[in-house]
């Protein structure tokens, strides 16, 4: 009963907030596919993103609008809460703070690292990871790698995908690639990065698990409603329906 | 280059102007814009490649950091920028494993006509290719750098050329359209501002020209200063010619007229008349009457001047001139074509009353003031006409025509007036042609002397002879007439030389076989006489055939004044005074006679055969000879008696005491052969 009257007060809390029943959020998230919370899929955007979208929007009159566009632009767009309101799966900093909300987590991911095994090249030795910082690290343009408690350790993020990031390493540009451990393995069995022999996938061992979050714009109308908003489906996500097994 | 000249000459001001600055701008252009065209074509072709380097130089940054990133995109990215430049055959990145990350590549530029040429001659030391190692600083350590890769790059320098040349070609045309704009706006404005005013000058004064008014000045209103100063110039200069062109035709009209009159008498002269008579004749219609030519001559003219002097002759041409203006006023102008021969023109019909008028109008009585003295000088007139189209048609026929019946007047006495009729003409045709037959045996000598013998009375013995002019040896006949035309003609002169010559070569070798007192006796005309240097000529003649003056005859008609004439004085004492002997001929037959023995000293006196022909029957012939042999003797001159044909005759005369005997009775002229065997053979005289 509480639960009914709870959903009936946000729905009405978001009536007021987004001001009619035709009102329409929009999200922005990266083009780049990151399965399995994001990627094309018959033409089509899959993923877990897309599931925790349609399961916040799926007792509200509101509709929801995802846009996939380069990370940085995403970011920009969000921040100023005019064409985009709310990022998905962004990592936290304390940085973006000063210009977004962070929703409650609603999933994690594992920090990892890659590397080029070869007779040539000295296996890279990691237990922890502070040890990455004896090693040349590349990483993604743009990406947050504030979770792999790297502080103060120049990373090359020169590369601005994935695919680029492999390169490098093949290349020997680096010694180690960053990345997250389920992002990668999905994209390899998806057959859509790069594989050559000798590139090794590892998790970081003993690093915390990298959070995800939604970030919503400061500067959005009702940005704190749009937040409740959030936070209230993604906790109704992680509470099972009292009739579920 | 005659032809270039040519078209020169005759193109117009403006069009050679224009020629010339079109020409001058385009050698100019041309010069000019090829030295600046080929500095510019060489900066062109540097600053372009300078340009392909730079842009070359401003990959190398982002291609180091792509290929150090490996970024594909970027790489074809900045490559893609040069796929519309032409400058570059290729470019190639290629990154440090070998790949080739990503190139341009263009087709060859065919080279223009000349690219070739320059490229050899001006940037043969230009790099065609461009290989560049590119280094990437390690993000993980500043001080280290990372090769990535080279950039190769090939220039199309023919692409590059080509479009500096064809920037060139675009000057020069540039310049040729410019020169040709700035030529067509220079030849407008040249036009307007000289060559339309320079036109409009030479039209104007063609116009003045064709009008008749070459000294009409310009009314232009020209801008300018110089062409002002033309027109101005040109006005002054017409002005001063118009001015110049009248005094020039007042000056012309006074010679004309001096031309056309005498100065004595400031009647016409024959050349006016020749012109008067030219226009007159041709305007004389059929039914209009006839033209008389008048011509009047003043009976012996040339002894009033002999005698009284050439200013009374002067005085007296006056006075007959002005005579017969008054007397004939309807047909002046007066013409005086010689020294005493005047003419007029009449036109009527009524001829007869004409030839009455001029028949009285032939006598002039006036008084003259000569040498200190007056003297009353009556004077006739001979008067000769002539019909025009009757006797002739033109202007020398007719005045020819009158002249004959001039002759005829003289012929008919003097004082009278005879029309001209063709006999009369053809008398003086022969007159002509006996003058030319004359002219051309003088010139080749072909004539003939004969001398006749001249007698003492006393004693028979031969004392002289006479030289006498025959045309030929077949004829004895003396030509009267022929010696008449030369005296009148003044042919005489030359003749007589000619014949003083011929006596003394027949002569001189045969002085010596004649007796001492025998003389020479040789016609002279006193026209031959009046020449100052007559005597020191004769001198020299004699001394040249060695022949004694006084040995030498000279027998003078008395036909011909002489009395007066200082030249005549002169020869006459001096041939006197180296022995020279005078005769006066025909005496009795001419005039003043008795002037001459009293005033010109004579040694011989010659009585005309016609006062002895009808001797010794004729008592008034006889009477005559005697009264003229009294009269030499009182003058102390010796006679020769002429034309003795029968010894009565001879008797007679020598009972009268005459010296010599000259005629057929002793021998008829005789040719120089005839006359040597006549003297060496005594027995043969009077045959």
């Amino acid at each position: 009963m509480r639960r009914w009257l709870t959903a009936a007060l946000l729905t009405l809390t978001a009536s007021q907030t987004f001001g009619s029943n035709n009102t329409q959020i929009a999200f922005c998230h990266d083009s780049e596919d990151r399965p399995p919370r994001f990627y094309t899929h018959g033409g089509e955007w899959q993923g877990r993103d897309i599931d925790v979208l349609n399961h916040l929007f799926a007792d509200s009159p509101w509709r929801y609008q995802l846009d996939a566009i380069p990370w940085r632009r995403c970011l920009k767009s969000t921040q100023t809460g005019k064409q985009h309101q709310a990022v998905l799966s962004a990592t936290y900093s304390v940085a973006r703070t000063e210009h977004y909300y962070f929703s409650n987590s609603y999933y994690s991911l594992t920090p990892a690292y890659l590397y080029m095994a070869s007779a040539d090249r000295e296996t890279p030795q990691i237990t922890r990871p502070t040890d990455l910082y004896h090693y040349r690290v590349c990483g993604i343009a743009g990406f947050n790698y504030a979770g792999f408690n790297l502080s103060g350790k120049q990373i090359d993020q020169g590369a601005k995908d994935l695919s680029q990031l492999v390169d490098k390493l093949i290349a020997g540009r680096c010694d180690i690639a960053v990345s997250r451990f389920e992002v990668i393995q999905g994209l390899r069995e998806r057959g859509e990065l790069p594989w050559p022999a000798g590139l090794e996938l590892r998790a970081i061992p003993r690093a915390s698990l990298e959070r995800y979050y939604m970030m919503v714009s400061r500067n959005a109308p009702n940005a704190k409603q749009l937040l409740r908003f959030i936070n209230h489906g993604i906790e109704r996500l992680a509470t099972p329906p009292r009739d579920a097994p | 280059m005659k032809r270039v000249k040519h078209l020169l000459d005759t193109r117009s001001l403006t069009a050679r102007f224009t020629f010339f600055v079109v020409m001058l701008t385009v050698v100019s252009g041309l010069v000019f814009g090829g030295l600046l065209g080929y500095e510019s074509m060489r900066e062109d072709v540097n600053e372009q490649y300078k340009i392909a380097n730079q842009r070359i130089n401003f990959i190398q940054e982002p291609a180091r950091f792509a290929l150090y990133h490996l970024d594909v995109e970027i790489v074809r990215a900045l490559l893609q920028s040069f796929q519309q430049d032409l400058a570059y055959r290729r470019i190639d990145l290629i990154s440090d494993q070998g790949k080739n990350v990503g190139h341009v590549q263009h087709a060859a530029a065919e080279p223009a006509l000349l690219t070739p040429l320059i490229k050899r001659v001006f940037f043969s030391d230009l790099p065609t290719q461009r290989n560049e190692r590119l280094f990437h600083t390690s993000p993980f350590n500043a001080r280290k750098t990372v090769y990535v890769g080279r950039l190769h790059a090939d220039f199309d320098l023919n692409h590059i050329i080509n479009k500096a040349t064809a920037a060139l070609f675009n000057t020069f045309w540039l310049t040729c359209i410019q020169a040709l704009v700035l030529g067509i706006l220079v030849a407008a404005v040249f036009y307007a501002s000289v060559g339309r005013p320079l036109h409009a000058i030479t039209q104007t004064i063609r116009q003045h020209a064709r009008r008749g008014q070459p000294f009409a000045t310009l009314k232009l209103d020209v801008s300018g200063r110089e062409l002002k100063q033309l027109v101005r110039h040109y006005n002054e200069h017409a002005s001063r010619g118009e001015r110049y062109l009248n005094e020039l035709t007042e000056a012309n009209r006074v010679l004309d007229e001096q031309a056309r009159r005498d100065p004595l008498t400031q009647d016409y002269n024959r050349r006016e008349l020749i012109q008067r008579l030219t226009a007159t004749l041709a305007g004389i219609e059929s039914g209009s009457g006839p033209l008389a030519l008048v011509i009047w001559d003043i009976d012996g003219f040339a002894r009033i001047n002999d005698r009284y002097g050439q200013d009374i002759g002067d005085a007296v041409l006056k006075e007959v001139s002005t005579r017969l203006r008054h007397a004939f006023s309807d047909g002046a102008p007066l013409y005086r074509l010689q020294a005493d021969i005047f003419a007029m023109c009449f036109s009527t019909r009524d001829i007869d009353q004409l030839a009455t008028r001029l028949a009285a109008a032939l006598s002039v009585e006036t008084t003259l003031e000569a040498q200190k003295s007056c003297s009353t000088i009556e004077l006739t007139l001979s008067a000769g006409m002539a019909l025009a189209p009757d006797h002739a048609a033109t202007p020398e026929s007719l005045l020819q025509a009158a002249h004959i019946g001039l002759a005829n007047a003289k012929h008919a006495g003097q004082q009278c007036l005879r029309t001209y009729s063709p006999a009369a003409g053809d008398q003086q045709k022969r007159k002509v042609d006996a003058l030319l037959l004359l002219k051309e045996r003088l010139a080749d000598g072909d004539f003939a002397l004969a001398y006749q013998p001249q007698v003492c009375l006393k004693d028979g013995s031969l004392k002289g002879c006479e030289a006498l002019f025959r045309l030929n040896r077949n004829d004895l006949a003396a030509p009267f007439e022929l010696l008449q035309e030369a005296e009148a003609t003044g042919l005489i002169v030359p003749l007589g030389w000619e014949i003083i010559r011929r006596a003394l070569t027949d002569f001189a070798p045969l002085l010596l076989a004649l007796d001492d007192d025998f003389r020479l006796g040789i016609n002279v005309s006193p026209q031959q006489l009046v020449e100052p240097g007559f005597s020191h000529r004769l001198e020299q003649l004699l001394q040249h055939y060695r022949f004694p003056a006084d040995r030498l005859d000279l027998e003078i008609t008395e036909g011909t004044q002489l009395i007066n004439n200082h030249s005549f004085k002169n020869n006459h004492r001096r041939l006197r005074d180296i022995g020279v002997s005078f005769s006066l001929d025909d005496f009795g037959t001419g005039y003043a006679s008795i002037e001459y023995l009293l005033f010109i000293g004579f040694d011989f006196l010659k009585i005309d055969r016609q006062f002895v022909k009808n001797l010794p029957e004729d008592a008034h012939s006889l009477r005559v000879c005697r009264a003229v042999l009294t009269l030499a003797r009182e003058l102390d001159c010796r006679t020769v008696v002429e034309g003795i044909e029968t010894p009565a005759q001879e008797a007679l005369m020598r009972k009268h005491q005459a010296t010599l005997g000259q005629g057929y009775l002793y021998a008829r002229p005789l040719f120089i052969e005839d006359f040597i065997r006549y003297f060496k053979s005594p027995s043969e005289r009077k045959t």
